[in-house]
């Protein structure tokens, strides 16, 4: 079982909170449950820890920044602890977002270039550090 | 042994593999295109991780991203299951060179096997039967050309070098349209197979399909494992597999297999492997070697009682066989029908969301699938949703206990291909054991006219 917190830990379970919560679940036959907060959202989940990474689902009907291939998801790069880009900042076409390291290769994940428009980073869907596949929701924005 | 291994591969046989690594205590990890993503079976893997977009050569065939999950998640070994990339000793060297593990042959070995006239020259030379024909590829003169068809017999199989499973060759009923089938053959071997080479064999008119199973460690020690009957056949597709052979003598199928033990020993093979054959008038004629594990495997798991992918995966992690030849015996008689998402009678496929799945179960059943209801067979890769197979004291037994539980097996959603297996089990010329590799192919041509006839029957009454 696994306890997801969003990046601003705006929620703060016990451990043993969580393992009521997932008691609660396993009676009711549920895999997830996910609820909303004014600062993000949280989501317990059932079974194989690492089946499938847990990510934030984006809003419905926003655009979203994919990963484009298999490794570890970065959002800074790894000898500089200044993070490449935060909810809230202004990203233009083309701009680099986060990385998706796979050993010795980091593969850049970047705004797509084909619509000119700038947007607004509005959410990392996904914890640093977590092992993402081809597709994987990474990146929330909202195009000006 | 291996802590983790990543199965290159999707659908039952990656199950397959899961349920091997579960005994062994070995994690697994299960690579997905977007089209498999939210399949029920990924839940059995440790993990699984998406790895590219629906078509092969961007997820399941591309060595590149396979590499790059197994590092992303730290697999020391791939197995490649079945098809995709599971011969392609490019992909076998890379992983080689990425010092990790594949668990099949060495990369040189499946090059070896791959390339048809190198094939033949290893077994003949370790004393495996092979089909007459010629020694490497034809000459380019006519008049030697001609000399050599001689020598063989018409009618002879002109077949391209590279190519295998029944692609890239041309039947030849006389001298007069020799030449003209060489350049043909020779033209779409470097179309397809990226080689013009083309050699020539006696083509055998009503052959059966039977394979030897070996298995070999790296210490040099090797068996085989009895063989299989796989001559139900739809357009050079198995459909329905068994062992033993109906009707071969014991003793012949005996040397066979020591020869095939021998050839394994010679070449270096390490792993699982099958020595494809022809067999008409008493003979074995090898055709190829296939160096992976078979989607047939389980039959011979049946009557043997050994786990065939969890020996695979001992002798790449350099362990010696976990048998001797004297400990394999085989008891009673197996059987295997492929259960295909098709429609039974067009072989159209029949993708599309599975809204009933009731499995059949009880004595001298299995059934290995990867499908739940609510699943998706995709439309993007092979039809088969699972294999049934039925393992009994008899031959009789077996084929009664696999219509039983075809009768069991209930899919809503798509059409599958249980009523054609029911009446395969049903055609007198099958129950007597024993059919050629067209037997199949002239019944499926009869029983379309029978079907033809009934509508129109239907149609004016």
């Amino acid at each position: 079982m696994t306890a997801e917190l969003d990046n601003d830990y705006a929620v703060r379970l016990s451990t043993e909170q969580v393992a009521q919560l997932a008691e609660l679940l396993r009676g009711d036959g549920l895999r997830t449950l996910q609820f909303d907060t004014v600062k993000g959202r949280f989501a317990v989940t059932l079974g194989d820890a690492s089946a499938t990474p847990v990510t934030d689902a984006p809003a419905i009907g926003a655009e979203t920044v994919c990963a484009g291939s298999v490794g570890e998801f970065l959002t800074s790069y790894p000898s500089r602890g200044e993070p490449l880009v935060r909810p809230g900042a202004e990203v233009a076409p083309g701009a680099l977002l986060g990385l998706v390291r796979t050993g010795l290769v980091f593969a850049p994940v970047t705004l797509a270039a084909d619509d000119p428009r700038p947007a607004t980073l509005t959410r990392i869907l996904v914890p640093a550090g977590t092992l993402v596949g081809y597709g994987t929701p990474l990146f929330e924005i909202q195009r000006h | 042994m291996f802590r983790t291994i990543l199965i290159a591969n999707r659908g039952e046989i990656a199950v397959r593999i899961m349920r091997a690594c579960r005994q062994m205590d070995i994690r697994t990890v299960a690579v997905f295109s977007e089209a498999d993503a939210g399949a029920s079976y990924l839940r059995l893997a440790d993990r699984a991780v998406c790895i590219g977009p629906a078509p092969t050569q961007r997820s399941y065939g591309d060595p590149a991203v396979i590499l790059l999950a197994a590092e992303a998640t730290g697999a020391e070994a791939i197995h490649p299951g079945y098809g995709f990339l599971s011969e392609n000793a490019e992909f076998a060297r890379q992983v080689e060179e990425a010092g990790l593990a594949f668990i099949g042959p060495p990369s040189h070995v499946i090059a070896m096997m791959g390339d048809k006239i190198a094939a033949k020259r290893a077994m003949l030379a370790a004393g495996v039967p092979c089909v007459p024909g010629s020694d490497g590829a034809l000459p380019s003169d006519p008049a030697a050309l001609q000399a050599l068809a001689a020598e063989i017999g018409f009618p002879l199989l002109v077949k391209a070098a590279a190519g295998g499973g029944g692609r890239g060759m041309r039947v030849v009923d006389r001298a007069a349209d020799l030449q003209g089938a060489v350049a043909l053959t020779q033209q779409e071997a470097q179309q397809f197979f990226g080689s013009p080479e083309v050699y020539a064999e006696r083509y055998l008119r009503t052959p059966r399909h039977v394979e030897i199973q070996v298995m070999c460690d790296k210490h040099g020690n090797a068996v085989w494992l009895g063989e299989r009957d796989c001559s139900s056949q739809r357009r050079h597709q198995k459909l329905l597999e068994e062992t033993p052979a109906p009707g071969i003598d014991r003793d012949l199928v005996r040397q066979v297999g020591e020869r095939c033990v021998a050839a394994c020993q010679q070449i270096g093979y390490v792993g699982a492997g099958t020595f494809e054959f022809l067999f008409e008038d008493g003979q074995f004629n090898f055709i190829e070697m296939n160096t992976r594990l078979q989607v047939e495997h389980t039959v011979t798991e049946a009557v043997t009682g050994r786990d065939l992918v969890q020996a695979q995966i001992r002798v790449a992690a350099g362990e010696s066989l976990p048998w001797r030849q004297d400990e394999i015996t085989s008891t009673g008689h197996a059987m295997e029908c492929r259960i295909n998402a098709e429609d039974p009678v067009s072989f159209a496929p029949s993708p599309g969301r599975i809204t009933r799945w009731n499995v059949p179960g009880g004595p001298y059943v299995r059934f290995d699938t990867h499908m739940s209801a609510g699943d998706t067979v995709p439309r993007h890769y092979d039809s088969m949703v699972a294999k049934l197979i039925a393992h009994a004291p008899t031959r009789a037994e077996a084929i009664r206990a696999m219509d039983g539980a075809l009768a069991e097996l209930q899919v809503e959603g798509v059409l599958t291909n249980r009523s054609l297996h029911r009446r395969i089990l049903a055609d007198p010329d099958f129950r007597a054991g024993g059919v050629s590799i067209h037997h199949l192919e002239t019944r499926l041509a009869h029983w379309r006219g029978e079907t033809t006839e009934r509508l129109d029957d239907r149609r004016v009454g």
